[in-house]
């Protein structure tokens, strides 16, 4: 997966915001998972729901992979 | 002229730490999150309302699982949210045992009256929330933003609910009137 740069992730964040705003969270849920899933709540999910949620929710596993490997998920 | 000595450094360092704060606070990252938290605090108002004790207490897990790995930055605060996840995961406990009328009913009998109101005993789930509350109380006492203290208030008005609910559930697992009728 590409890594987003700031602008981008800012980008995302307003985009998000928008949709909440207008009531879309189908759409605002799609852009919180294209953003790179934060480390300690990536552990939480997984310890919490198990590895299947990340899998198949759709997460953006990149910083989490990037720390501990490709493999984490389903470790 | 009055010899302030080092006083006269911190002075001016409050003027930089409070411009540097300003510009920060006045960002537009910062005015993204403020605004984001409003939206999140929407959301919390609707857990609230649903009363689902187990979601309440699912959002308070993960608040403070993330707050123990990202901002705990003092051995304080990671002793009151490291006995904080302990207790919940307690209450976690009894609000499946309470759900379970016969092993509830057999459970209360071993707390004596004076671990008791109104019939109800004062288990991990009620010391939870009050323990919890107070917490969530000194942290409205400290500096944060509005936004953030909004959150923190509701966090609070959420425990309230979930406490309301499983009091109920403790009066069905006994048997005892129903406060609503």
């Amino acid at each position: 997966m590409a890594t987003l740069t700031k602008d981008e992730r800012f980008k995302i964040l307003q985009a998000a915001q928008e949709a909440e705003a207008r009531g879309d969270f189908a759409e605002a849920s799609r852009l919180a998972r294209s953003l790179p899933l934060p480390i300690h709540l990536a552990e939480f999910m997984k310890k919490e729901f198990g590895p299947q949620y990340l899998v198949e929710g759709g997460w953006n596993l990149s910083e989490i992979e990037d720390k501990h490997g490709k493999d984490w998920v389903v470790r | 002229m009055a010899k302030i000595g080092l006083f006269d450094r911190y002075n001016y360092r409050m003027v930089l730490d409070w411009e540097a704060y300003q510009q920060k606070e006045n960002s537009l990252e910062a005015k993204m999150f403020q605004t984001g938290l409003t939206t999140t605090l929407g959301l919390l108002k609707e857990i609230g309302a649903s009363k689902q004790t187990a979601i309440i207490l699912l959002v308070e897990k993960a608040t403070l699982a993330q707050e123990l790995t990202t901002y705990a930055n003092s051995a304080e605060m990671v002793n009151s949210i490291k006995p904080a996840l302990e207790q919940l995961e307690e209450a976690t406990g009894a609000l499946k045992l309470v759900q379970d009328k016969d092993a509830y009913a057999k459970t209360a009998q071993a707390f004596s009256a004076k671990r008791k109101q109104g019939g109800l005993p004062l288990d991990a789930f009620r010391e939870f929330i009050l323990s919890h509350t107070a917490r969530l109380t000194n942290r409205l006492k400290g500096t944060a933003s509005v936004s953030e203290k909004n959150i923190l208030r509701q966090r609070k008005d959420n425990l309230k609910a979930a406490s309301e609910r499983y009091m109920e559930l403790q009066r069905e697992a006994l048997g005892l009137e129903s406060m609503n009728e």
